[in-house]
């Protein structure tokens, strides 16, 4: 149970975040070394290349220049690297400056350093590189036939992971269904864009032979795990400090080449050596996300439950493994959610992660569950339309109903309610009155629709998610609790925050458990110097995973205060409350002691402890989840007007039911499921990194790559329901990324609603204007009578 | 993505900007407002040896109407456009327009100049000036001229201006007080580059009937175009839905073109709908 | 080249290249990094400063061109070290995430609240239009705006004879 007080369940609002309005927030670029160097890399504009030869020496020898490199200067400084030495992924490593080969438009190939960033771009004119194209594969389903151009030679083709699965007997499953739905649906490749792009500046000590290094990440322990393994230096001598950081999204989980170059750098220099990403490598080269193509084969009986499904996954890859995540996973992801919040005992699936010759892929918000709940919401409404059946009525027939469930995959659904939430969902956003209204509409030739999903979204994961591939990512967290002389508390933690406002969170649950009033809780994190050994920020885990541990911790230290104050106030521990930073009897309430009273004995008088019990007020908690995921579980409807003359999708209503456990806070909470959502729409209507047949990004810049504003973000009915979940402390479950997971499906399926008429077939992102027309096909007579002029 | 070098000029007088330009020609790029220009220098597409600041030159930014015509000078920034009420009297189609052009920040340096100069195929104020008829005026040391807004845009991004010409400012015809008009224009976001523009420009005999129509589309194709078809149908007929369904109809003949955002096919279609909705408006009796 | 300028109502003198950006200028010759680089080309909105009144994007303007004028930056609103009534809403109503885009916003809603003191719905957005947020999905910025101008609006009349 999360402890009742002040302010856990609260609109707490972020004071001590004030910083963050007064423009005094401290972002990576905002440090600056008086004797520092700054740096720009040459890059690739070939998509696949054999790099002949690379001559830095023009650059090298200009008086503006610090220095010039390239990989045969810095791989006596720099070991290749692949993402995870284990698991089910083709081995290859890669050099973070090109060696041999270059595989993307946008790879590193060398790097100049300068005084400013303006001198180091002059610089890298200078150099000059000589490249042999070759044939570049940039369809993954094109790159992973035989006999096409490889990205690694040493491999027979361009499939980086092959996994098949089965659980009971779909096919036989399927030659009895009464209806089989055979689709073949597409995600279209977008990235994160956090309005902070990546930098690092790092900071050799010859005498100490220590590296300082400054990134905006999101797990400072993975990323000093990974220098101290590509630098070769022992993990104890780099110290790992991400300050705010503006945004992340997960394109802030992996470590990049640039930044290992960066530390590679400083020891050579031995000065600090800063890089600032601009936004066209930030399109270029972030991680990117999400595409793929899935041949779906769901097989239904007469009364809408679905008995079976097959799948064939084509995940694209990019060009090469990122160290800290890697390529697989996302693939990964989609085949074991899909079959999301459903009940469905005979699936199978054949998984493809292929290579190309485009930006490397990893993670991004909500990590394949918005393309498997995409696939999985439309497979449901296909099915609801074959059979005739109401696109709610066949979710209910279907959603897990008895907890816990176990998913063929392994998945534990602890405890929920997603009948209700459904239900609910509907209810709130007057169902029933939006089919009449489309109706009435259609006969005017106006075409509303009405989209609706359920959906799962994995959270906090546990049981060694990545650490049994072998990559360092902590699945555990760690708290390390203190009450000082002054009864002032401090947590540090292995969490991080880019935004979520984590730090509020904890704070509250502390503060709460502990009495004490909210600003004498100070949170520390993403400093590898002075956190305890934890995951970061990923999957949703600051809540379950930080949470945890904060609790965990303050219950602990709560237990001790009140041993002490009960020893010294001479009464019994169960009848101390803690409350305003003091800790009295109760009935009694002058008798009573201060925090500060008490700290000051823990330390400095312990011969007056009770018996036996350690000095000091400090504790530390590490916590693993106990299962290999936490669900949250959300409703989300949408309603939408198509305007067949533009193709514009007009957002008339758009209303969430959101379970994710208790709250926190629900400022907190609600602004990241907006987020959230609004970058799910971003993926549905407006974003597309789009590569022409050379491997060339076409939408390398804002005004391509278009980013959704003020007037397109809808208004966002939120409410909540709160099933606890079983397994975690307190009760919390995960949902930052909740929001995203769902907007795909509803858009694709309120789309497909509204043009009904027409047959359309809504199976691909995004959605642009271009694209609904087209599957309108409108052939129409187009003459003013017949051509209703109302709205567009 | 930082600028490479450039030597920077500020002229205080036209006379001075002309000698820059005719010393430096193709060298030499002319800055205004900085909001089409300056992202290509960032991002080193354009990388003009010489940049001339014509910011400080006041003349050039007269916002005046002489004998009802209205003249711009090349520095009239677009919130002028936007909210000068002699702007609105004497022209109001172009008022309405530049309320589209991208932010408030960039209507707040963008200039009636650097745009028309800078020839973005969906460019506002090239399709509303096309509906309005328009002169631009240019000088050099060699002299002055003058070219009509038909004769600018010559290609995407490309006009007839020469290296060492200035545009200084354009003239727009006086507008007749019964004169019917209508903009309409589509963005897959508010403030992006528009998929496509039209604007009309309608004079209405007593029974209604059309003296003369200028119908003008911008971003199907290269360049902002009139329909001059659709202009000829329309002469002599009234503004019924039928009539100006069939005039919108010419759209679909445009040259159009693909790029990311939009195949051509959808942009001729989308050009037929705005000319459509942009003669609605005019039929309805202005806004 | 010399150029002389005020910044939050104090003057300021330098010699800047001229390719220097504006926004590179303020962040690091003089340390106002409350003025963020989004983007460089002038769509995200996170340079955004106000130019002797007006918004103006930072990264698209050469330092050299505001020689002689006055610039306001976010971190001039509270110079007396207080919360202006704008930051205070965003504050309390949960106007930022990351914060990255949030000086930008705040002088938008600033300058929209200069010209609009009681804004709608649909003016507070025209006027933000410009600015990118990544992390709110905007609702929690305009309330922060419709609060600003209430505090604004309570401020003003506590201050009416």
């Amino acid at each position: 149970m999360l402890p009742s007080g002040r302010y856990v369940g609260q609109r707490v609002p972020r004071w001590e975040d004030r910083r963050f309005v007064q423009g005094r927030g401290r972002y990576l670029d905002d440090l600056n070394f008086p004797d520092q160097v700054e740096v720009a890399f040459v890059r690739s504009p070939h998509a696949h290349a054999r790099l002949l030869r690379v001559d830095v020496e023009a650059a090298r020898k200009d008086p503006e220049a610090v220095g010039a490199y390239t990989w045969e200067d810095l791989q006596g400084l720099l070991r290749p690297y692949w993402t995870m030495p284990r698991g089910p992924i083709r081995q290859a490593r890669v050099t973070p400056l090109a060696s041999g080969k270059v595989r993307w438009v946008g790879e590193p190939v060398a790097v100049v350093a300068a005084r400013d960033r303006y001198v180091a771009e002059d610089l890298c004119e200078l150099v000059t590189v000589e490249y042999e194209p070759l044939p570049a594969v940039v369809d993954a389903w094109d790159a992973m036939q035989p006999d096409r151009p490889r990205l690694y030679e040493e491999w027979p083709d361009n499939v980086v992971s092959h996994q098949t699965f089965q659980a009971g007997d779909p096919e036989a499953q399927l030659a009895n269904c009464a209806v089989v739905i055979r689709k073949r649906f597409r995600s279209n490749r977008v990235t994160a864009v956090p309005l902070e792009g990546r930098g690092i500046l790092a900071r050799w000590d010859p005498l100490e032979e220590t590296l300082t290094v400054w990134m905006g990440h999101q797990d400072v322990h993975l990323v000093r795990a990974v220098l101290s393994e590509v630098l070769g230096l022992p993990l104890g001598r780099i110290r790992v400090i991400s300050p705010d950081v503006g945004g992340a999204f997960g394109i802030k989980l992996p470590i990049y080449p640039e930044e290992m170059v960066v530390c590679a750098l400083a020891r050579i220099l031995k000065r600090p050596v800063k890089w600032v990403q601009d936004r066209k490598e930030s399109l270029l080269g972030d991680t990117h996300a999400r595409e793929a193509v899935v041949d779906v084969e769901a097989g239904f009986d007469a009364e809408g439950r679905i008995r079976a499904m097959r799948v064939h996954i084509v995940s694209d890859a990019g060009a090469y493994a990122v160290a800290g995540r890697g390529p697989v996973i996302e693939g990964s992801m989609l085949a074991r959610e899909l079959p999301g919040p459903y009940d469905l005992r005979h699936y199978a699936y054949t998984l493809d992660v292929v290579m190309t010759n485009k930006a490397p892929v990893a993670v991004y918000r909500g990590v394949a569950i918005p393309v498997s709940t995409f696939v999985m919401e439309r497979v449901m409404d296909l099915a609801a339309d074959a059979l005739n059946l109401d696109p709610a009525e066949i979710r209910r027939r279907n959603l897990v109903r008895t907890f816990p469930y176990t998913t063929v995959t392994g998945h534990v659904y602890d405890a929920g309610q997603y009948v209700e939430g459904l239900d609910k969902a509907l209810e709130l956003v007057d169902y029933r009155r939006w089919r009449e209204e489309q109706a009435r509409l259609r006969e005017r030739g106006r075409y509303l629709g009405i989209g609706i999903c359920c959906l799962v979204d994995a959270t906090a994961r546990g049981g060694g998610f990545y650490g049994r591939l072998g990559l360092k990512a902590a699945t555990q967290e760690g708290c390390i609790l203190r009450i000082d002389p002054t009864g002032g508390v401090t947590a540090a933690l292995g969490t991080t925050t880019q935004g979520q406002g984590l730090g509020t969170a904890l704070a509250q649950l502390i503060a709460d458990t502990l009495g004490v009033p909210l600003e004498r809780v100070t949170v520390v994190m993403g400093d590898t110097a002075t956190t305890p050994y934890g995951g970061g920020a990923w999957a949703s885990r600051g809540a379950v995973a930080g949470g945890a541990v904060a609790l965990l911790a303050a219950r602990r230290l709560r237990e001790k205060v009140q041993h002490i104050a009960a020893h010294l106030l001479e009464a019994a521990p169960e009848d101390i409350e803690l409350a305003d930073g003091r800790a009295f009897v109760r009935g009694a309430p002058t008798r009573s002691l201060s925090l500060e009273e008490i700290a000051h004995t823990a330390y400095f008088v312990a011969a007056d402890l009770p018996r036996g019990m350690e000095p000091g007020l400090e504790v530390m908690v590490h916590w693993e989840p106990e299962i290999p995921a936490t669900f949250a579980y959300a409703a989300q409807v949408m309603v939408v007007e198509v305007h067949p003359e533009t193709g514009a999708i007009e957002i008339l209503k758009y209303l969430v039911v959101e379970d994710c456990g208790p709250l926190i806070n629900p400022g907190l909470v609600d602004g990241q499921l907006r987020g959230g959502i609004l970058q799910g729409l971003g993926q549905a209507l407006y974003e597309d990194l789009v590569y022409d047949a050379q491997g060339q990004l076409l939408t390398s810049t804002l005004m391509d790559y278009i980013l959704p504003g003020i007037q397109e973000a809808p208004e966002i009915e939120i409410h909540h329901m709160s099933t606890p979940s079983l397994r975690t402390v307190g009760g919390l479950r995960g949902m930052a990324e909740s929001g995203t997971a769902g907007v795909l499906a509803v858009v694709a399926n309120a789309v497909a609603d509204a043009l009904k008429p027409f047959g359309a077939e809504v199976t691909a992102l995004p959605l642009s204007p271009a694209r609904v027309v087209e599957l309108i096909q409108d052939r129409r007579e187009w003459t003013a009578g017949t051509f209703h002029m109302e709205g567009g | 993505m930082k600028p490479a070098p450039f030597r920077y000029v500020r002229p205080q007088t036209r006379e001075e900007a002309l000698e820059v330009l005719a010393r430096y020609g193709e060298d030499a790029k002319v800055l205004a407002g900085g909001q089409s220009l300056v992202p290509l220098m960032n991002l080193r597409l354009a990388r003009p040896k010489v940049l001339v600041d014509i910011n400080p030159i006041p003349e050039l930014g007269i916002l005046e109407r002489r004998d009802g015509e209205l003249i711009l000078g090349a520095l009239v920034r677009h919130r002028q456009v936007e909210r000068d009420p002699r702007v609105r009297e004497a022209c109001p189609v172009l008022s309405r327009a530049a309320a589209y052009i991208g932010y408030p920040a960039i209507r707040n340096r963008g200039t009636v100049g650097g745009s028309l100069a800078h020839a973005d195929p969906a460019a506002e104020l090239g399709c509303v000036l096309l509906a309005t008829g328009a002169v631009v005026v240019l000088e050099s040391t060699r002299g002055r001229r003058e070219v009509r807004i038909e004769d600018l845009f010559v290609g995407p991004y490309t006009t007839c201006i020469r290296p060492d010409e200035l545009l200084v400012e354009v003239r727009i015809p006086a507008w007749r007080e019964d004169a019917r008009w209508g903009f309409a224009e589509f963005t897959r976001h508010e403030g992006g580059f528009a998929l496509g523009l039209a604007a009309c420009v309608v004079q209405l005999d007593g029974q209604g009937k059309v003296v003369s129509a200028r119908l003008a589309v911008g971003g199907v194709g290269p360049v902002p175009v009139r329909l001059a078809e659709a202009e000829e149908r329309l002469r002599g007929a009234g503004l019924s839905e039928e009539a100006i369904a069939q005039a919108a109809a010419c759209a679909l003949s445009l040259e159009g073109y693909d790029d990311v955002h939009a195949p051509a096919w959808y942009r001729r279609r989308l050009g037929r709908w705005l000319v459509f909705r942009s003669l609605q408006q005019a039929a309805g009796g202005g806004n | 080249m010399a150029i002389a300028l005020r910044v939050n109502g104090k003057p300021y003198r330098l010699e800047v290249e001229p390719r220097r950006l504006l926004a590179d200028v303020l962040r690091r010759d003089l340390g106002f990094t409350g003025v963020h680089l989004g983007c460089e080309h002038g769509v995200c909105g996170a340079c955004t400063v106000l130019l002797d009144g007006e918004l103006v994007r930072s990264c698209l303007m050469f330092a050299v061109q505001v020689d002689g004028c006055e610039i306001l930056t976010v971190e001039g609103l509270n110079a007396s070290g207080g919360l202006h009534p704008i930051q205070r809403a965003f504050i309390e109503e949960f106007g930022f995430q990351c914060g990255f885009c949030t000086p930008g916003m705040i002088l938008a809603a600033y300058r929209l609240l200069q010209d609009h003191p009681h804004p709608s719905e649909e003016e507070i957005r025209r006027a933000l239009a410009g600015n990118l947020c990544r992390c709110t999905g905007y609702a929690d910025i305009l309330r922060s705006v419709q609060r600003a101008a209430a505090l604004l609006a309570e401020a003003e009349g506590s201050r009416a004879p």
